[in-house]
Formats: structure tokens, sequence, C-alpha cells
């Protein structure tokens, strides 16, 4: 079947991709199934949050529906219950595509996901129950932390002998990136877990390892996540081979080394040498973001299929028109600007006085909602839109509603980042003005953000509308594809019935 | 490994790559990393776990921050001072006449063995006394053993000794000295008298 000389379009022994799918769908089912509630559920309490800072009596009444719990909260169910098993059904989805090669054991990665859940679930409550760890975007108690390791390590394992088992022997760079973020993920997590909750470090050292665990969470797991995922696109779904592969690992190797030093803010009070060392960790991420701005943005920009390739010029609207013409693909590229966005904006802050003078404000949370919503989740939505119908092997009930959250989680985003940044800056220039205008109290700095606030919240209704729409899509299409498989599974053995009838 | 794979060479990959990291982005990140270790030498303290920001090395944070040594005992001894001894003796060290003695160019202060004056501190001085011929002994000097620790007494006495400004030059004193002589009256619980003090040798 592989005759020599054949063209690349042959795959190399390779199953038909809708086996492959159909090999990923109970996995893919449950990381996706319920990554969409637990999104859903964390906008709802990321909405009860935004709306307790401008009108604080909302809701007060319960200690269980206060800020300290309702926001960690939020966050948990959307870094953990939505952001990590959306990437990992995903990374397992992409492994197995570019492989050509069935998940593996795709039933202990079910059970994986599973666990994992049941983790996440176990940790919300905890959080609503006061037995917050304390620890910003790791709150989740203990207990929920081992159900999540093993859960992990279900998914992680199974995950990796896909990629081992691939019949491509090749590696890409998308299969690299996702590869790094697989094996990011429990490194920093068991670490940050071992140092801060199991055997507490002492002193100073708390705040260092804190600071370290969430860049490595937030900026650098999720870029890696993230990229991995624009990579696919670009090479498998706009069908565009990257500009220049080795520039990328590149930029891969250098993000690992130098972004994973980064996060200690330039005033923290611990010894000067750490948020020295992070402060020129920033700086040089320079070298990675230069080295994927010169892979990406020539790759998007190109409008012919290069010769070398060996494929026809059947085209002459550039990648980025490709991969912008598909919903998934617009979610996708929406993702990779503010990916950019937040990456210069993070190389100015790593300058010491910039750090000093956005500190403390609402531009620091708005930075963060660009890498972790603008970018993560908006790239995540186009991997569900992408990936979902293929493994449910038909297409979404209602695709109009696909076009609407794009639009909705779009909006949404842009009225909670732009708002919030605008207030920050506002705010911090006050800060500054302290000196020359001191009836300037921090509470009278403080009112000055309500408006932006409010606006957020306004956003923050969006993305929920945008979350519950996505969430009934999904899983109105899994019940679908649950329903016809059924039937269909009833029509056979009533033939076989039949069959055995008519024989005699 | 199918042999087919081996005879069967995509043909993308039969050219040359072409693609590589171009050498003036490595050449910019040694760059960026030479400009680190200086900015690190500059501002990082070198790891010592005693300097925070907004101080760069540790000679900074000495320079504004007392730390051990007989020249800061005098800063430590100003402090010491200025919350226990100026309501008395006067910020200028002259006191009050006929009630508090002056310290300033006193002949008890700048007797070159510290001894009585260690003496009159901890366990406080009564009766009429003479200081640069004036009669004084209206009031009493409190004993500040039990207030007071050796390094604190040591450098309150090494900034009166040594006040230039009140005209006093005689030698420091060191928290050795007030231990020893805390331990000798330990069992003392009465105020020292003038003839009491004159008949110690002050080297004692």
């Amino acid at each position: 079947m592989n005759a020599p000389g054949s063209t690349k379009a042959t795959p190399l022994h390779g199953i038909a991709s809708d086996a492959i799918d159909a090999s990923c769908r109970m996995p893919l089912f449950v990381l996706f199934g319920v990554a969409a509630l637990w999104l859903a559920a964390s906008s709802v309490f990321g909405l009860i949050a935004s709306i307790k800072f401008h009108s604080p009596t909302f809701l007060s009444e319960a200690g269980w529906l206060t800020y300290g719990r309702v926001y960690p909260a939020a966050k948990s169910m959307f870094l953990y219950g939505f952001a990590l098993p959306a990437a990992l059904g995903t990374t397992l989805w992409i492994f197995a595509r570019i492989g050509k090669v069935g998940a593996a054991q795709p039933f202990f990665i079910a059970a994986g996901g599973a666990l994992w859940n049941l983790g996440v679930l176990a940790g919300v409550i905890g959080i609503f129950a006061g037995h917050s760890t304390g620890f910003e975007n790791m709150e989740m108690p203990r207990y929920a932390a081992v159900l999540l390791f093993f859960g992990f390590l279900l998914i992680g394992i199974w995950t990796l002998v896909t990629l081992h088992e691939r019949r491509d022997r090749r590696l890409g760079v998308t299969q690299w990136f996702l590869l790094a973020a697989l094996f990011w993920f429990p490194w920093i997590y068991s670490t940050a877990q071992l140092l801060l909750v199991v055997w507490p470090a002492r002193g100073t050292a708390q705040a260092v390892i804190h600071w370290w665990f969430s860049a490595n969470f937030t900026v650098l797991w999720c870029g890696l996540a993230g990229l991995g995922v624009v990579f696919y696109f670009i090479e498998h779904v706009a069908g565009r081979p990257l500009h220049n592969s080795p520039l990328a690992v590149f930029a891969l190797w250098t993000s690992l080394l130098f972004v994973s030093w980064t996060g200690i803010p330039a005033g923290a009070p611990v010894p000067a040498w750490i948020p020295t060392l992070s402060t020129i960790a920033g700086v040089v991420s320079v070298v990675p973001l230069i080295a994927l701005a010169m892979v990406l943005v020539p790759t998007l920009r190109a409008t012919d299929v290069p010769p070398s390739a060996g494929g026809e010029i059947t085209s002459h609207r550039s990648a980025w028109c490709r991969l912008t013409s598909t919903v998934p693909g617009r979610l996708v590229a929406s993702g990779l600007v503010a990916f950019l966005v937040a990456w210069v904006v993070q190389l100015i802050c790593a300058i010491p006085s910039v750090n000093g003078f956005v500190q403390f404000t609402w531009f620091t949370y708005a930075l963060s909602q660009l890498n972790l919503y603008a970018f993560l989740a908006l790239t995540l939505f186009g991997a569900i839109y992408l990936i979902a119908p293929r493994v449910a092997g038909m297409d979404w009930p209602w695709p109009k509603v696909v076009r609407l959250h794009f639009w909705l989680a779009v909006i949404g985003i842009a009225l909670i980042v732009l708002p919030l940044a605008a207030g920050g800056l506002l705010q911090a220039s006050k800060f500054a003005s302290k000196a020359s205008h001191p009836e300037l109290s921090f509470v009278t700095v403080a009112n000055g953000t309500l408006h932006f606030l409010r606006i957020s919240s306004i956003g923050e209704v969006l993305l929920l509308l945008g979350h519950v729409l996505l969430a009934g899509n999904l899983l109105t299409l899994m019940a679908r594809c649950a329903r016809a498989r059924l039937a269909a599974a009833y029509e056979s053995a009533v033939a076989e019935v039949r069959t055995a009838e008519v024989k005699p | 490994m199918d042999p087919s794979l081996l005879n069967a060479p995509e043909a993308d990959e039969m050219e040359p790559k072409k693609d590589v990291v171009p050498v003036w982005l490595i050449v910019l990140m040694v760059m960026l990393l030479y400009w680190g270790a200086v900015y690190f030498d500059r501002q990082g303290g070198w790891f010592s776990p005693q300097v925070y920001a907004p101080y760069r090395n540790l000679e900074e944070v000495r320079a504004y921050q007392p730390g051990g040594g007989a020249g800061d005992l005098f800063e430590l001894g100003r402090s010491v001072y200025g919350q226990t001894c100026v309501a008395c003796h006067q910020a200028n060290g002259l006191g009050v006449a006929g009630q508090f003695p002056p310290l300033a160019d006193s002949e008890w202060v700048n007797e070159p063995e510290p001894g009585r004056l260690i003496r009159i501190v901890l366990a406080g001085l009564q009766g009429p006394m003479t200081v640069k011929g004036q009669q004084y002994g209206a009031a009493t000097m409190t004993p500040f053993a039990p207030i007071l620790s050796d390094q604190q007494i040591a450098a309150v006495l090494t900034y009166v000794r040594q006040n230039a400004d009140w005209g006093n030059k005689a030698p420091a004193v060191t928290p050795e000295q007030v231990a020893a002589v805390r331990e000798k009256i330990a069992n003392r619980s009465q105020p020292f008298t003038a003839p009491e003090l004159l008949s110690i040798s002050p080297a004692e």
C-alpha cells in the first residue's frame, strides 16, 4: 500500500482518520463534556465575583458566597475544570491524528478524566467550605490534589503511549509544544503542592515558590498548550507548513529556559537577587518572542504553497485567510493575536519601573485575563469546535450558535480586558501622583475604577452566555451521537436476529 | 522498520535543510545574557540574604543601617540617651542647676576608667555630690539595671563619654565592662552615694 514515490497525501500505514476519531470518542466526551459544564459554572461564579466589586452587598449573607471563596472557586473551575482537561483532550486527539494511530487505552483515559473531575469537584467544594490552601491559582485543598494527581497520571501516561505508538514517526513542532505542556504541568503542580502544602517551606521561600508556580502555570504552561493548538491549526487545518520549524523548536527551548524564571515582581519583599534574576529572565524572554514572530508572521503571510512541498498552487489566499475562513480557525487566530499582545505587554512589564507602576492595580488582572482567556480559552474553544463534531461523527446541532459564541467570546473578553487595563493605568497614575496629591486616598483611587468594573461585569455576562451556548451545543451533540450509536447497535442486533430467524 | 520506508524518502526530505536559527538571534541572546550578568552584578546583591530592594548590595545596606562595632555603639547610645536620659540631663548634656548634674565636660564622665559611671547607671545615685565645683543632690538617679541591657548601657556611656559637642573625650565603654560590674554589684539594692563611689577604684 506504500508504493515507492508515493506522494505525502498517502498516510504511512495509516488507519482511516474516522477510526482514529472513534478511538478518542469516549475520553474526549468525558474531558470536553465536563469541561464545558465547569466552564459555565466558572463564569456564573466569576460574574458573582465581578458584581461584588461594585455592589458589595450582593449575595453577601452566606459565608460560602463571599468574594474570598467565590473568586478562587471560579478561577479553579476555569483552570482545573476547563482549561486543563480541554487541553489534555486536545493533546490526545492531536497526537492520535498526527501520529495516525488510535488512542491507547481510551477506557483508562476516560477513567482518568472522571478521576480528575472528581478531584475538581472535591477541590471546589473544599474552597466553598473554606479549606482553600490560600495560594492563588492552586487554592484546591490537599485531598483534591491527590485525586487530580492520579487522574492526570492516567490521562498523561496513555497520551504519552499514544504518542510513542505513532505510525508516522516524524515529530513536528505541534507535538513538541504539546509534549512540553504535558510534562510541565505535573512538574510545577506537584513541586508547588509538596513545597507549599505538604511540607511547607518557611519564610520568603513560600512566596517565591508560589510566584514561580503561578508564572509557570498561567504564562508558560498556558503558552505551550495554546501554541501547540495554534501550530496544529496552521499546519494541519490551514494546511501550511511552518516557515522555519527549527526556529520554532528554538523558541520552545528558550521559553522553557527563560520564561520559567519570570514572575517575581521587581519590588518583591524577598532578597534582591531573586527579583533581579526574574527581571533579567523577563527581558531575555524577548528572544523566544522574536523567534515565534519570525516563524508565525511569514507563515501566515505566505500566499502560495512552497514548491519544495511538492504541492500544486491551488490557492492564492494567504495562510491567515485560510485560517480565519472557519469559525474554529477564527477563534484560534484571535487567541494568537491575544497571545502576541500579552507577551509584548509582559515584556514591557518586566522592566522594574513599569512593574512598580502597574503593580497592585487592575492592569495586572487585565493582563492575566488576556493570557488565560483571550489566548488560551479562545484557542481551546477553537480546538473543541474543530474536534468534537469529528469525534462524534456528526455536525453541531446548531452550527450558527458556534458563530454566535465566537462573537460573544471576543466582545465579552474585550469588554473585560480593555476597560480593566485602562482603569488599571488610571489607578496606577493616581497612585504614582500621590506625593503631589495627598488628598487622593486609597479608597478614592479604588472608587475611580468602579465604572470600568461595571463594564467588565457586562463582559462577564456575555462570556457566560457564550459558555451556556457551548455547553448546550456540545452536550446535545454528545447525546445525539450516543442515541445514534445506540440505535445503530439496536438495528444490527435486530438484523442479526432476523437473519437467524429467516435461515432455518 | 519497513524497508520500503528506507527506500522511499519523501521528496521534500531530500532537499538540504535551509531553515536554521538566524545567527543574529543567538548573538542577541548572548548580548542580553551579558547585559543580565552586568545587571545582576549591580542590582542582585550577589545572593546575599540580607540585601532587599531598594538596596543593591551589602555595602549599601551597611551604609544605611546601624550594625555592630564601636562606631555604631555611639549611634545606638544617641537613641538610648534620647529615650532615657534626656529628660533630666538635657539634650545639651548640661543638666539642671542644683538638681541634675551636667554630663558635658564633667570630671566624673571623663575618668579614663568607666567603673564608677557604670555603677551610677546600674544602681543609681543619691545624696549630695560635687560636679565641676557645683553642689547637686536634690534629685535621685534612677537605677537602670533592670531596664537597660549591657549593650544599651555601654552604648549610652560611649555616647556620653565620646560626645565631642559636649567637650567630652574619654574611651568607649564595652558591653563586657558593663557585664562585669553588673555581676559584682548583683546583690545591691540601694543606690550608691558619692563618698561610697569615690572609695571604689574606677578601674574595678
